[in-house]
């Protein structure tokens, strides 16, 4: 029963609460320092922050592959169900022995979903994503940006209440990122899943999200809190990223993290 | 007008590219076997001049009669080693395999275990053969337990570096899905290490008949007894003609392991590129 009036989208339904979280590595390397935040279902939140800060680390604790040294995190209670959060690294990780509908399946067939069924999902969601004409065909015969659709895919066969995403398109061309920022946007409008998603672009940030979390550097501490859903529309066309309304919070995100980057406030 | 010309001449020099690599095979087969030929021929001259006596270096045409002869062990003792050096293979295969899993699941059955993994495996299969011989009921049980002992390291060491070698991400992946650890095994661990098994079975696939006719030579049968009991019988050209042959046999082993390999990792893994 802790307050959680000191954020100003607190909601009763969260999906996430972190509440005075501490990470130290290794004895004496402080990467998170004291972060409060709360996420509630179905937002769409972006971390941003300079790289080495921090933010992987704390998305790796919301998603439980890490332990915070003090402080808790809770995730709602749907979301305890393990299959109920999907995460997405920066790379693709997918199996190299496995064909891309093999590799979509995957989640379902550990969670014993039957064949037929898994399939016909898996079928689904590659078109979903753009890869119907690509199903049958193994990793190595697929193109960077084709493999990530893949890997988005196998993250949103199994439905999942809390997706949690590490600089997901980082290694891709302007392009193709551009591209999958878009489906990815449309596929969250449908759906209304949760959705933390780390990156180091502030257009990727501000294109995506509804509210941007700016991070400094490391040990990690918020800088800025800002709701962009306030200023920029719901549906998000790919044009918008020239217009002026998006360009001003761009600007409000680069001196955000200008000021994080210097370390001070 | 003479220029262009001179260039079409140019561009028809060179071969087009199919031609090229038909060519690049034929040359393949074609230089090793005129090189085996010709060793022949030499081995042949030197002895039918009578520089060397041909029960100390037989020609290679006695070798070749040898072979083909009537009514001879030879060729009972090649089977009787290929199934015998086969069984302990496959047995070293689904030990090894075994073994490396076990150390590779567990810190301390691999801090307990994996030091005796190694030091078994300095331990000269010639000095245990012996004992083999007393411990076992019959020749073909001693044979192939030699080919297991002889062929088994490099299948748990190999198996043992791929199953620690996944993808830490592939491994949280699994651990977020809820994935037991059996099929972590089954789905991930063991084809992440299929590479690293094949390029172990490859090694093993020479060790197995070296193991087995050491055990051959100690406890008897196979291509092993035909070469001791021609060598007492001064027939130098059986013996040369047994060695071809556990050579030949090697080699088949070798083969047959490629060709496995090549069918399990053609889509997927780098070292057998058909992209």
């Amino acid at each position: 029963m802790t307050a959680i009036n000191s954020n100003p989208f607190s909601m009763p339904d969260r999906a996430i609460g972190i509440e005075k979280v501490r990470k130290v590595f290794d004895g004496n390397v402080t990467a998170i320092d004291g972060v409060d935040l709360n996420i509630p279902r179905g937002q769409f939140v972006a971390f941003l922050g300079p790289s080495g800060c921090g933010k992987s680390t704390l998305l790796r604790m919301i998603a439980g592959l890490d332990r915070p040294t003090s402080g808790q995190i809770q995730r709602e209670a749907i979301g305890t169900v393990k299959r109920d959060i999907s995460y997405v690294f920066q790379d693709a990780h997918l199996l190299p022995w496995r064909t891309a509908v093999g590799n979509v399946m995957l989640p379902l067939e550990l969670a014993g979903v039957d064949r037929d069924e898994r399939e016909w999902h898996a079928l689904d969601m590659l078109k979903q994503v753009g890869l119907s004409d690509a199903v049958n065909q193994y990793p190595a015969q697929l193109s960077g940006g084709m493999k990530m659709r893949v890997s988005l895919a196998r993250a949103l066969v199994t439905t999942p209440d809390l997706l949690l995403l590490d600089e997901p398109f980082a290694a891709l061309d302007e392009i193709s990122r551009q591209h999958l920022d878009e489906r990815l946007r449309e596929l969250w409008l449908e759906r209304h899943f949760t959705v933390v998603f780390v990156t180091h672009s502030i257009s990727e940030a501000a294109y995506l999200a509804d509210r941007a979390i700016v991070f400094s550097k490391r040990p990690a501490k918020v800088v800025l809190d800002h709701n962009l859903s306030q200023f920029l529309p719901r549906g998000r066309p790919a044009a918008l990223r020239t217009e002026s309304i998006f360009m001003q919070q761009m600007r409000l995100l680069f001196d955000s993290l200008q000021s994080a980057e210097m370390g001070g406030f | 007008m003479i220029t262009g010309q001179s260039n079409i001449l140019e561009y028809s020099n060179v071969p087009p590219p199919g031609d090229d690599r038909r060519w690049r095979r034929i040359k393949s087969v074609l230089f090793p076997v005129l090189t085996f030929l010709l060793v022949c021929g030499v081995l042949e001259a030197v002895v039918r001049a009578g520089w060397v006596q041909s029960f100390i270096l037989p020609p290679p045409s006695e070798v070749a009669s040898a072979l083909f002869e009537r009514n001879t062990d030879l060729w009972y003792g090649f089977l009787q080693t290929a199934l015998a050096a086969v069984t302990g293979f496959c047995l070293s295969i689904v030990l090894g395999v075994m073994i490396a899993v076990v150390l590779s699941s567990s810190r301390i059955a691999q801090q307990a275990l994996y030091p005796y993994a190694v030091f078994f495996q300095t331990v000269p299969i010639i000095a245990i053969a012996p004992m083999l011989v007393i411990w076992t009921d019959t020749k073909f049980q001693t044979v192939s337990i030699a080919a297991c002992i002889a062929s088994i390291f490099p299948i748990i060491a190999n198996t043992y570096a791929g199953l620690t070698s996944t993808d830490p991400a592939l491994r949280e992946l699994f651990k977020l899905y809820g994935a037991s650890s059996v099929s972590t095994l089954v789905k991930l661990r063991l084809p992440w290490a299929l590479p690293s098994i094949l390029t172990g079975l490859r090694v093993s696939a020479g060790l197995a008949i070296i193991g087995a006719m050491v055990g051959e030579f100690v406890g008897g049968g196979g291509l092993g007894s035909v070469i001791e009991s021609a060598r007492t019988q001064i027939r130098t050209d059986k013996v040369f003609a047994a060695v071809l042959l556990a050579s030949l046999m090697g080699l088949a082993l070798f083969t047959l392991v490629s060709l496995l390999s090549r069918l399990a990792l053609r889509h997927w893994h780098p070292s057998e590129k058909d992209l």
